[in-house]
């Protein structure tokens, strides 16, 4: 019965995707790393349609997960959104000029849980980007923000950059408001939270539980039983090489091996410094 | 400004890497088309990382380990991304999944050493030593004039014995020993003592001892991080006090996009000479010495990096003849290599204007002009042997040549030198 049905819905979404953009549909992304069937209302459209990856994302798109879903919306300015299960969002609005990098990104979470990157429009300017959540807003600057919204709960931590990052990173923080009061949180790690008609919670560690289900809503299992490119993580999944980056490391490949450079050249050139202002003060005495 | 040029032939070997950009054929708009593409989306994370876009990189990682969730390799780079943001919750989070998965073992043996490194950095106080120690080589230590001669009232003497132009070897040593301390907010305070010492071979004279005390707090806000900084130094020359200072400096550093930074920097020192058998009037330098400066450090590429910086001097002394004003500019260039090794180009000019003259010396005012040209080579030695993951080797070259209109302080030497560091921390 489910596969008639999944199999119904995927032949209307083939049928409909050239008619929403008949439609004169604003497309802004496109929806990426879909798993399960998440589903899509766009605007003026009487009946929802399944997301899959690669397919346009358009203005003031309803996009829902369901319990076994979770998606990534990738915007043309780059930022990316990640929705969990269970999760529910629209994205308001989203204007960009990709000559100038300016633009507008306004979202809605109303359920569930989200991960999102910064792209262009927020990195050249941070109050152009706002994620609206049902009892409150997130401001950003320039940043990566993980969060839940639950009944009139909602909560949202900084996922980095964080203050002594190696990344050459401006570290990131966000805003979380209402009309009771405003919270910034600009630590890694550590959040702000929202319950009923409240003020939002000082900027702090989320209590556990609420870190869980982010966690577990965002976190990608390893499946058991299968195996997979790069050697595997799950349960009886064989240890292959190789996933196309040949045998360097990951602190090679990530840049953090040539970061460690960087570090180790400061504190070479501080060495150095003192060295020869110390050398020159002794100098000088032998000039007298 | 032919030392310029001369310095620049120093730097010039760097510069072909200037013009590397990322090779990888590929873009956003591909990996929109075609997002589930694994080995596309892989490709487009490490230009990504080359370009420096680590959380554009974060996100693209993600979807691969979400498609992906037993590649383990991918999963690690995701984890040193998120790592490398100071994202150490979610870093952690993945490198449990590796741990305590069936990933192979050198993804484990890795992603436990990430672990413990993030363990250590969640700690709120830090402790760090660094020890240096090494070896080197002056040609001219004793900055004997050029020409061999030097004014005394005027009248140009011919030098004679230790006067004239000496080579020395030395072997200088620095221990550091440091705290630091996370506020809440991003903040933290800091303090540190260093020891340093460098025994010279033949110009005894020229022994140097000092002590370093180092106290300080950085505040972070939207403006910047900004600094203040307490320092005291005792400094013996030839086993005899020579200079005590105290000094507060402030510095605003600001970053301005990932490529981007600038800093403001204030600081007043009072310096307190000592005479010293040696050096008799050395008290005669007693006084303030202010500096104002700033600079901008851009990264031209992950790998490439040039900072012009400009200080503006006052040294107000108890005799005229050594107060001084001196503008400095200076341009160095980082070029990390890779796996840890780095080059450190730096060339600095500064502009000394005197107040007064020295009757001793010249009826003239002094007036200097000082070029320094440094080029500085380091490689961690765990590249030859793993186990010695916590030494940093470095040899450098360093031309430094002063101009004068007074010839006592006319002089040019050239440093070589060659130094070990291992440095500790918690």
């Amino acid at each position: 019965m489910n596969r008639i049905l999944l199999s119904s819905l995927v032949s209307a979404a083939v049928v409909l995707q050239p008619a929403l953009a008949a439609a004169g549909l604003v497309q802004i992304g496109a929806a990426a790393g879909v798993k399960g069937r998440p589903m899509a209302v766009s605007e003026g459209q009487p009946a929802g349609h399944v997301i899959e990856s690669g397919k346009p994302v358009y203005m003031n798109d309803h996009v829902t997960t369901d319990a076994n879903s979770r998606m990534q919306v990738m915007l043309k300015d780059e930022t990316v959104f990640t929705l969990g299960p269970s999760s529910d969002m629209i994205l308001d609005e989203f204007v960009y000029d990709p000559a100038t990098q300016n633009g507008k990104v306004t979202a809605t979470v109303t359920k569930g849980v989200f991960r999102f990157v910064t792209g262009k429009i927020a990195g050249n300017q941070p109050s152009n980007m706002k994620v609206k959540l049902p009892v409150g807003t997130i401001g950003i600057r320039g940043t990566i923000v993980a969060g839940l919204v639950s009944g009139n709960m909602c909560a949202a931590m900084l996922a980095g950059p964080g203050a002594g990052n190696n990344a050459n990173a401006k570290a990131g923080a966000f805003n979380l408001s209402n009309g009771a009061g405003s919270t910034e949180v600009k630590v890694s790690g550590e959040g702000s939270m929202i319950t009923g008609g409240g003020a939002p919670t000082p900027a702090g560690p989320l209590p556990a539980t609420v870190v869980g289900e982010i966690n577990a809503g965002l976190a990608a299992k390893p499946a058991s039983g299968s195996s997979d490119d790069g050697g595997g993580t799950g349960g009886s999944s064989e240890a292959k090489s190789g996933d196309g980056d040949g045998d360097s490391s990951a602190s090679e490949q990530s840049g953090n091996s040539t970061a460690a450079g960087q570090e180790s050249a400061g504190e070479s050139a501080g060495t150095t410094e003192v060295a020869q202002a110390l050398n020159d003060t002794a100098t000088q005495g032998s000039q007298d | 400004m032919r030392h310029l040029l001369l310095a620049l032939t120093l730097i010039l070997p760097a510069a072909p890497a200037l013009a590397q950009s990322s090779s990888e054929d590929v873009n956003y708009e591909m990996v929109m088309a075609d997002p589930d593409n694994v080995e596309l989306s892989l490709k487009w994370a490490k230009k990504q990382i080359q370009t420096g876009d680590l959380k554009g990189a974060s996100a693209t990682l993600e979807r691969v380990v979400t498609l992906r969730p037993n590649n383990a390799k991918a999963r690690l780079l995701w984890a040193v991304v998120m790592y490398r943001l100071a994202d150490f919750a979610e870093a952690e989070r993945e490198l449990l999944v590796l741990t305590e998965g069936s990933a192979p073992a050198d993804v484990k043996s890795e992603a436990e050493l990430y672990l413990k490194d993030i363990r250590n950095r969640q700690r709120t106080t830090h402790y760090n030593a660094v020890l240096t120690f090494g070896g080197g080589f002056d040609n001219n230590r004793n900055a004997s004039p050029a020409g061999g001669k030097a004014l005394v009232s005027g009248s140009p003497l011919q030098l004679q014995g230790t006067s004239e132009r000496r080579d020395d070897f030395s072997y200088p040593f620095m221990g550091t020993l440091g705290i630091s301390h996370d506020i809440r907010g991003g903040h933290k305070a800091f303090g540190s003592a260093t020891m340093f010492q460098s025994e010279q071979i033949l110009t005894k004279n020229l022994n140097i001892k000092a002590y370093s005390l180092k106290g300080g707090a950085t505040h972070r806000s939207a403006l910047g991080e900004l600094t203040p900084t307490l320092s005291f130094d005792h400094i013996q020359l030839a086993q005899s006090t020579f200079l005590r200072s105290r000094g507060l400096d402030l510095n605003l550093t600001q970053k301005l996009s990932p490529q981007n930074e600038r800093y403001f920097r204030a600081a007043y020192t009072y310096q307190d000479y000592v005479g010293t058998p040696q050096v008799r009037t050395a008290p005669e330098r007693s006084g303030g010495m202010w500096e104002f400066g700033g600079g901008f450090g851009h990264w031209f590429s992950p790998k490439h990096r040039l900072a012009p910086t400009y200080t503006y001097t006052i040294k107000n002394a108890a005799r005229n003849y050594n107060a001084y004003t001196r503008h400095a500019f200076g341009l160095d260039h980082t070029w990390l290599l890779g796996k840890g090794m780095f080059v450190m180009n730096s060339l600095t000019a500064g502009y000394d204007r005197y107040l007064a003259h020295d009757d001793f010396v010249s009826p003239q005012i002094r007036s200097d002009d000082n070029y320094r040209a440094r080029s500085m080579f380091g490689a961690p030695l765990s590249m030859i042997y793993k186990p010695l993951k916590d030494f940093l080797g470095t040899v450098s070259y360093e031309y430094f040549h002063s101009n004068s209109n007074l010839n006592n302080y006319a002089y040019t030497n050239n440093k070589l030198s060659a130094m070990l560091t291992y440095s500790w921390g918690i």
